[in-house]
């Protein structure tokens, strides 16, 4: 069921209806019963597999919890870890190993010795699984004790808003919220409609139509030069950030209509002035999973190695942070990439100081932005092209400049489409943050909001007649 | 050592980590608090302070620091042992 959809919407409001005849501390059976049933929706297996991993973790924190001896606590931690990695690459991972395979035995000029039956991956897999690996690390390192509501915890990994595609919650902040839930104000449940539908505004209106743009030059690379791949990559970079923040709004507003807060995801990654910035802004709720429990541990595990000992916990987190995105050698290159340009930033930092004294503020801080923004559409090639072969074909074409060319393409596909979507993507960009603000602020007048509000609806219907496309962030 | 002495030595490292003499931390200091404390220049606080201290701090003891004030209760424990 996705989210815009009006079964979902039925769904929502149902649950919101049914948990005024509860009591604070019964809501949590509603919305445990209520995001059972919608993952079920998803096939009997999967949710099994989704209960055994709620009973491995569970388990596993409980035994945790018990063990005082640290080295014991080692190795319980390790061996949950290790169930719930295997789990993961049975039904993620098995493609890659046999891509790895076949091309081992091509290289060596003999047939596949072993090809692993692929099974189908489960929705939220990658997400659910961070998550409840998360709260294990959180119980080995005391940082909090283990959760004895085996419902509680049930809930906390298999919360419906955030199951499909994050944003990941953490133990310290979620787990609480069950035990007595108070239902939001009508501001809140204004606001989180209104944040609803601002994400689907971006979802409709910029993503998808984005989109057919983005896929009709992808399907066929050779035919564009490279002044068009220019356009595109452009283009794939908003198209990106609309899709996943729209899922992220509609999570966050979901999720505040039922009275449960879950984290922010994005923080106008955009406005980033090197690659580091945009980290601390982009799919917050990941990067900041890695620095917790990868970069971090790692980090000071090999302190003594001092600059090394970051640039070491850089390239492993960020090899992971390309693996977990899928099975693919594109992504392991994208983590490969970040990695590089993260330690060349280090390196570089007080070389940038000195050189940003001697610009003028504004213009140092313009190109900052610039030269990051043109950076992360040349990395999401490798998010989005199907292989390492397209990646190649992509660059060659990028070489052939031709200026005429993007102004034939935009002649061709209808100039006045183009000039409208601008102008969308123009209000998102610049206004992005003060839309934010707008619509996460409760005190907003509501004669305005009411304006933004009817502004949306008409919007979101338009954009509906034109068709629509799956989440981007499902595929993880 | 008084815990007065042990605040003037934490400070200390804080200044010449940040190289920034007017820095003065207080129990309720976290990362928020002062402009650059990144990931990076937290290592060389920690390896800063097992300097001074002359202890030594492990990575799990790390990940439980939230503020100035635990750091500060670590070292008495790591200087008590």
């Amino acid at each position: 069921m996705v989210f815009q959809s009006w079964y979902y919407f039925l769904f929502l409001l149902g649950l919101t209806g049914a948990q005024f005849f509860l009591l604070p501390t019964q809501r949590w059976l509603l919305l445990l019963l209520g995001s059972f049933f919608f993952y079920s929706l998803t096939g009997w297996q999967p949710t099994v597999l989704l209960l055994f991993t709620i009973i491995i973790t569970f388990g596993s924190a409980l035994w945790l919890g018990n063990e005082k001896n640290q080295g014991r606590r080692y190795k319980i931690l390790l061996l949950s870890v290790t169930a719930q990695i295997l789990l993961l690459s049975a039904f993620k991972y098995l493609g890659f190993f046999n891509d790895l395979v076949s091309g081992i035995s091509h290289w060596m000029q003999s047939p596949s010795w072993v090809q692993l039956p692929l099974l189908m991956l489960p929705l939220g897999i990658s997400f659910y699984t961070f998550q409840s690996m998360g709260y294990v690390f959180d119980v080995y390192y005391n940082i909090r004790k283990p959760e004895r509501h085996f419902g509680h915890y049930a809930l906390f990994v298999s919360f419906f808003p955030q199951i499909q595609s994050g944003p990941i919650g953490r133990s310290k902040e979620m787990l609480p919220q069950w035990k007595s839930i108070t239902l939001p104000q009508w501001e809140m449940i204004r606001m989180a409609l209104l944040l609803f539908l601002w994400g689907v505004l971006k979802k409709f209106v910029i993503a998808d139509r984005l989109g057919i743009y983005v896929d009709e030059v992808y399907d066929s690379p050779q035919q564009f030069s490279g002044a068009v791949w220019t356009l595109i990559l452009f283009l794939y970079t908003i198209q990106l950030y609309a899709d996943f923040s729209a899922y992220s709004d509609m999570a966050i507003a979901s999720a505040q209509v039922l009275g449960i807060r879950i984290p922010e995801n994005f923080l106008f990654p955009y406005k980033a002035n090197n690659i580091t910035d945009f980290w601390r802004r982009w799919h917050l709720s990941l990067s900041g999973w890695l620095r917790d429990y990868i970069y971090t541990p790692l980090l000071f595990a090999k302190k003594k190695w001092k600059k090394w000992a970051v640039v070491y916990a850089i390239a492993v987190t960020f090899i992971i942070c390309g693996i977990w995105h899928g099975p693919k050698m594109t992504f392991v290159l994208f983590g490969i990439v970040q990695a590089i340009l993260l330690i060349f930033e280090m390196q570089t930092k007080e070389w940038r100081a000195r050189l940003s004294n001697q610009l003028p503020s504004w213009m140092y801080q313009s190109l900052s932005v610039a030269i990051t923004f043109v950076a992360i559409s040349l990395c999401f090639i490798l998010f989005r092209a199907e292989g390492l072969q397209q990646v190649k074909e992509i660059f060659i074409q990028l070489s052939k400049w031709e200026y005429s060319s993007v102004i034939d393409y935009v002649r061709e596909k209808n100039g006045s489409i183009i000039i409208g979507l601008l102008f969308f993507l123009g209000l998102f960009l610049f206004y992005d943050e003060k839309i934010s603000s707008v619509i996460r602020n409760q005190k907003e007048n509501p004669k305005k909001l009411g304006l933004y509000l009817s502004f949306m609806v008409v919007v979101i219907l338009i954009g509906m007649v034109i068709g629509k496309e799956q989440f981007i962030y499902f595929q993880f | 050592m008084n815990n007065e002495q042990i605040f003037e030595k934490v400070n200390g490292v804080f200044r010449t980590t940040f190289k920034d003499d007017t820095i003065l931390v207080t129990r309720e200091t976290t990362a928020k608090d002062i402009a650059g404390w990144d990931s990076i220049t937290h290592l060389d606080i920690i390896t800063g302070m097992e300097e001074a201290f002359q202890v030594e701090i492990t990575g799990f003891e790390v990940m439980n620091l939230n503020n100035v004030g635990d750091l500060l209760d670590l070292l008495a424990q790591k200087m008590s042992e």
